[in-house]
């Protein structure tokens, strides 16, 4: 929201500058995103009266004009507005002024005759996109006077406010945090009100809907054939809105001033009197922004007998518009349900200032103010009379909101010891009504107050009080809530002994008669010390006669601690608050919505102490047990280490497109979808990092010549449950280049050792990979993933290279599971290294020569150290070579190697048909 | 073998070894004179079989030989350790390690993060990033309709849990309930994660970055306990020199609730929301909030990464550009 600092000094008892606001705000919710400055006008653009106005001689549509400026010489101006005139104060950009567009004035020659300047438009000026006619000023602008001075350019701050603040959008709501948070002492200006009488009439069909809680309609005869004052059409406009008519302008005025939207309706195209109901598809309504609106049951509107005026809160129709010939008007005050509103709003994609405002819900007492200021303006500038008295209507009880601030906690809550004076004097500078809690200063004002049974409002307004309701209200003074039946009250706090009453303990008894009506509490009183009970009863047990018997007159009252310890059916008593020192009992103010509790209150208490002012501690506490968490941890390890031994990290965008999928041949049913996406390209969630990684390929195709990637994200799959999301952490990794296959079957390898678990690899087809090129891949015989070289279709044409190998592997059973590590002690001696050839069938896996040599005894190692198919080789053959590192004990005889190679080589021989070379 | 033999491999020695540039060759061309297949073990291992008085002439003979080559040796071994004729190599020139990986600016500002809480003993919890309307909004405070919900637009999916709403996160705040029914407190933790926003991408706006949820629950936890925790983790990523500073706010879920600005470079830059966890929030996790208290945090890993290494574009994080990411 826009905001002129000018708008908001109107409300301050000591004007502030821009700078001192915005520092100001920063102790207050209200986020100060942009100042608009505004650079003042030239010194060169200055106050003239305009003396005589002649036709241009040789131009029909130009007049020849002189003006005095304060010179001794009047100025020759030509102009070409259809509304200047005599004896008018204009602003006038003499020879050399610079206007805001940097157009620089000169003298010129228009048709003959010599201009000495400019009169201003609006436009010209950049005060608005106006250049119909000169701009006027006031009659009394002092003539000569640069422009800049009399009328200063104002700032304008571009605020975010929060959604629980209504007041924050309002000029009295700013103005009153800044008068309190600003940098001297400050008050704030209330606009002066008239008070009015109100009458209380009913509209129709309001109560039915619960969604209308306040309603006052001012019924006047106005002029709107006049102009709006300046000093509102620049309030206005500096504030984003623009100059309509006299009664709208005045109607928008008092919404940015309070707060407060209004609707003035033309009397005239009004049918009857106004409801508030539910509209209906037969409905039909043009708003004022010319658009057409179908309604529904949803819809809360304003109509009349016979049609509907307008959308409840959100915008008025055209058709019952104010117009220039408006002779009377009815004005429409009210409050209406925020979630309605909102939701008006949302459906008819109509955001205006009034439903803004609404959504955040307006308080109660609220209307009132903003009819009678509406009135006052309007008799001000448009001669308004009223024509009826106004009708009002609450259809909600006001109520006021008592909370009860422990010091104590306070303190807790914000680490601070507090200056109890400072808070008391602080808390009511914003508004609150502060008293310290006093146990038997409460009580002393419940005394003879009436009985009733029935108490008005949920825990009573204070005014009436039943036995349990009196307790309900003065726990209620401190913010505890207590219940608000005797049962209630009866179940919670904790049980005391007769003899450790203490003042503010709640005593119960049942009604005497039978077992069962005796054990149940029926009656409350609550202990003010010195053996006095506060009560509020219409009947009494008289201990005496052994009967009930009936008040004469039943009022709040108190009575002998003895009637309750010697009723017959004294059941206990019970403490809610276990210290009545230092708290303080808080009345708020009823623009303070949105201070509900305590904490609110200890928000408010920071706020005026400031945030600077608060200590740096640590929170005193045992570190919390991370058994159970060491995924992310773990994540990131193996992410770091991924990049020191080579890899790229990438991380991608979550969302993917039809598309993609539709690319790796992954079914749509088996994803995720997004009901609301940004785009089609991002409408599914990924169950595959494949699609993501493809992409990347595509864009980085230049790049990505000889390298790896690799990513871990969460993947989501969608299944057939109740919760249908299945989530998975994911690690996807691509190689592209020479032996990329090899590269990442290597890695495998690490991997595997990393973990210290055992990888097996199965050839399978798959339809991402070329066929023989293809595996699945187990850890610690747990399936983990898959890998292989991808199809050249996949890679598409733009990858550099066509050589793309991928992996996928679900990390979290890995990461998991990972193995302790255990210590292999280190030989005293020399293993002992030997290389054999063998000639195998080509189709021969390396994993079935790995499963022999596994088992051979006293082999400590192995590797394929070189794999050869070439010419030398007969056909359908290859020959490898594997190292094998034997442990033989320490100088083994060249005869007891030799024994260990050939029992190697007979295993070979005899389960592979290898041939040793 | 005669004198003449015998001196013919003591030149040929000679000659080797001062042909070798270091001592794995000098052990070899050793290997070839001294070593068990050698001329001279041949020879030593006939002396046996010898006449005594050949044995004792040419055994003469071998060992004085076998002195002199291990003297050739030993003496070359000597002058290789004083080499100095080495061939200079220019430096400036770039180097042969061709392949090397990179993490990403998120995981490098995670690292930081993690270590940071860490050592104030956090624990660091994972969260499902497909979350309820229940957990997503309801229990912090944010029933439909609330006008807070505007604050974090939201993506919807499709399909439902139990007839109603599945949201990807539009914060890591969902755990801070979900944590606290099953650990009660104290509790110290964060949470950090994918979230996602629904609203229109531009250089400063991205609708999926990485949240870092903080959440701390305990008997007398306070706010002063939120600023100096804020405080070291600001210090321990973005360097001692920083600062931070509090300004009020509003969160529906946190009560009292700042915005933190950490000064940097010399600027007060807006970082994180923080505040003291709303007792309706801890409430609804089944914790009594007259015994207990707690502090939330929630801060955008990209938000960070933007302003210490300068990313202008925050899209750079989320559309792989391989040139890019090889300067982290």
């Amino acid at each position: 929201m826009r905001v002129a600092v000018e708008s908001l000094n109107r409300y301050l008892d000591k004007p502030l500058s821009t700078e001192q606001m915005v520092t100001a705000l920063l102790r207050t919710e209200i986020e100060v995103e942009e100042v608009i400055s505004s650079a003042p006008w030239d010194d060169a653009i200055v106050v003239g009266e305009v003396k005589t106005v002649a036709k241009h001689p040789n131009a029909d549509r130009l007049q020849l004009v002189t003006v005095d400026v304060g010179r001794r010489q009047r100025l020759q101006i030509v102009c070409g507005a259809p509304n200047i005139a005599a004896g008018m104060r204009v602003a006038v950009a003499l020879v050399g002024a610079a206007l805001p567009d940097g157009h620089v004035i000169k003298r010129a020659d228009i048709r003959g005759l010599v201009s000495h300047g400019m009169i201003c438009s609006e436009a010209e000026l950049g005060i608005s996109d106006d250049h119909s006619g000169v701009l006027v000023l006031d009659h009394s602008t002092p003539i000569g006077k640069k422009l800049c001075d009399v009328w200063p350019k104002t700032d304008v701050l571009d605020i975010k406010t929060p959604s629980n603040r209504w007041d924050h959008l309002s000029w009295l709501g700013i103005a009153r945090e800044i008068a309190v948070f600003g940098p001297q002492p400050n008050s704030l200006k209330n606009p002066e009100i008239s008070e009015k009488q109100h009458d209380k009439i009913e509209v129709e069909n309001v109560k039915k809907t619960g969604q209308c809680q306040r309603f006052i309609t001012v019924k006047l005869r106005v002029k709107n054939n006049v102009r709006t004052p300046r000093w509102i059409v620049d309030n206005l406009e500096a504030n984003g809105l623009r100059s309509i008519s006299p009664v709208v302008d005045i109607s928008n005025l008092v919404m940015l001033e309070f707060g407060q939207p209004s609707h003035p309706y033309d009397a005239a195209k009004v049918h009857g009197t106004l409801q508030v109901r539910h509209g209906s598809p037969a409905d039909r309504l043009t708003t004022i922004d010319g658009a057409e609106r179908t309604l529904s049951r949803q819809d809360l509107v304003i109509a009349d007998g016979q049609r509907v005026l307008g959308l409840a809160g959100v915008m008025g129709g055209r058709d019952s518009e104010v117009t220039a010939q408006t002779k009377e008007i009815i004005l429409e005050v009210a409050v209406f349900d925020a979630t309605t509103v909102r939701r008006m709003a949302l459906r008819h994609g109509l955001r205006s200032e009034a439903s803004v405002r609404f959504e955040r819900g307006l308080p109660l007492p609220l209307p009132q103010l903003a009819a009678d200021r509406l009135v006052d303006l309007l008799a001000d500038v448009c001669e308004a009379e009223l024509l009826d008295s106004p009708t009002d209507q609450l259809y909600q009880p006001i109520q006021t909101r008592q909370i009860g601030l422990r010091l104590h906690r306070a303190e807790r809550l914000l680490g601070l010891e507090l200056d109890e004076a400072f808070v008391v004097t602080g808390l009511r500078r914003l508004g609150l009504a502060v008293e310290h809690f006093s146990l038997s200063r409460e009580a002393e004002r419940q005394l003879g107050k009436p009985f009733a049974l029935q108490p008005s409002g949920q825990a009573g307004d204070g005014s009436r009080f039943n036995g349990p309701s009196l307790i309900s209200y003065l726990y209620g003074r401190l913010g505890t809530w207590v219940g608000d039946t005797v049962a209630d009250q009866w179940r919670s706090g904790t049980a005391v002994e007769g003899s450790l009453l203490r003042a503010g303990d709640v005593l119960f008894v049942g009604r005497p008669g039978s077992k069962r009506t005796a054990a149940k509490p029926s009656q409350v009183g609550f202990y003010v010390g010195k053996n006095k009970v506060l009560e509020a009863v219409s009947h009494k047990y008289n201990l005496k006669s052994r009967r009930l018997e009936k008040l004469p007159a039943a009022a709040v009252r108190l009575s002998p601690l003895a009637d309750y310890l010697n009723h017959p059916a004294y059941l206990g008593a019970r403490r809610y608050v276990a210290n009545f020192n230092h708290i303080l009992a808080i009345t708020v103010p009823w623009w303070r919505t949105d201070l509900n509790r305590e904490e609110d209150i200890v928000e408010e208490i920071i706020k005026l102490i400031g945030y600077d002012s608060l200590q740096s501690t640590l929170p005193q506490l045992p570190p919390q047990p991370t058994g159970r968490h060491q995924l992310l941890p773990d994540i990131l390890l193996l992410k770091q280490q991924l990049a020191a031994t080579g890899w790229f990290e990438i991380m991608s965008y979550s969302f993917i497109g039809r598309d993609d999928l539709g690319r790796v041949g992954l079914p749509l049913s088996r994803h995720l979808s997004v009901a609301n996406p940004l785009s089609s390209e991002q409408a599914y969630l990924r169950s595959n990092l494949l699609p993501s990684f493809l992409n990347v390929l595509d864009k980085n195709s230049r790049y990505a010549t000889e390298m790896g990637w690799f990513e871990i994200s969460k993947v989501h799959r969608r299944i057939d449950r109740a919760l249908p999301v299945e989530e998975q952490w994911q690690l996807g990794i691509m190689a592209v280049g020479t032996n990329s296959l090899r590269r990442l079957r290597g890695w495998l390898d690490w991997l595997a050792q990393r973990q210290g678990m055992a990888l097996t690899v199965r050839p399978v087809e798959h339809n991402w990979f070329i066929d023989g090129r293809a595996a699945k891949l187990n850890l610690d015989g747990r399936l983990a993933g898959r890998f292989g070289q991808l199809k050249p279709a996949l890679v598409g044409k733009n990858a550099a290279e066509s050589e793309v190998s991928y992996a996928e592997i679900a990390i979290e059973p890995m990461l998991s599971k990972t193995k302790p590590r255990r210590a292999q002690p280190v030989l005293a001696y020399q293993s002992v290294s030997r290389d054999m050839s063998l000639e195998l069938d080509l189709a021969l896996p390396w994993a079935q020569v790995a499963g022999l040599l596994a088992a051979a005894p006293r082999l400590l190692r192995y590797a394929l150290v070189d794999d050869y198919r070439g010419k030398q080789v007969p056909r359908g053959k290859k020959i490898i070579t594997v190292r094998l590192v034997f442990d033989l004990g320490a100088q083994p005889s060249a005869a007891a190697i030799d024994a260990h190679y050939q029992t190697v080589a007979q295993i070979l021989q005899r389960r592979l048909q290898a041939t040793i070379r | 073998m005669n004198e003449k033999e015998l001196k013919k491999i003591l030149i040929q020695a000679k000659k080797d070894a001062d042909t070798v540039k270091n001592q794995g060759q000098l052990n070899q061309v050793k290997a070839r004179f001294v070593g068990r297949n050698s001329q001279l073990a041949q020879a030593l291992r006939l002396l046996p079989k010898l006449t005594l008085h050949d044995r004792k002439t040419q055994g003469k003979l071998l060992n004085r030989t076998r002195q002199d080559l291990e003297q050739i040796f030993s003496q070359r071994s000597a002058e290789l350790l004083r080499r100095t004729d080495f061939a200079p190599v220019d430096l400036t020139a770039p180097g042969d390690f061709e392949s090397y990986g990179h993490l990403h600016p998120s995981s490098r500002i995670l690292a930081q993060i993690y270590a940071a809480f860490t050592s104030l003993g956090f624990a660091i919890v994972d969260g499902p990033e497909i979350e309820t309307d229940w957990y997503n909004f309801e229990v912090l405070n944010m029933p439909p309709e609330h006008p807070a919900r505007e604050m974090q637009d939201t993506f919807y999916l499709e399909q439902h849990y139990q007839g109603r709403p599945l949201i990807p996160r539009t914060h890591t705040s969902g755990m801070q309930v979900r944590f606290l029914e099953k650990n009660p407190p104290p509790a110290k933790i964060i949470v950090p994660g994918r979230v996602f926003r629904n609203e229109n991408e531009d250089a400063t706006h991205a609708w999926i970055f990485t949240q870092v949820e903080g959440l701390v629950v305990g008997e007398g936890v306070s706010l002063s306990d939120l600023k100096g925790t804020l405080e070291y983790f600001i210090k321990a990523v973005l360097g001692q020199q920083s600062e931070i500073r509090l300004r009020p706010s509003f969160f529906p879920y946190t009560e009292p609730s700042v915005e933190v600005d950490a000064r940097y470079s010399g600027q007060w830059l807006e970082m994180l929301g923080a505040g003291m966890v709303h007792p309706a929030v801890l409430e609804r996790a089944g914790i009594d909030s007259s015994q207990y208290s707690g502090f939330a945090f929630g801060v955008g890993v990209e938000r960070l990464s933007q302003v210490k290494f300068g990313i202008a574009d925050l899209r750079l994080n989320w559309r792989p550009n391989l040139s890019f990411l090889e300067q982290f």
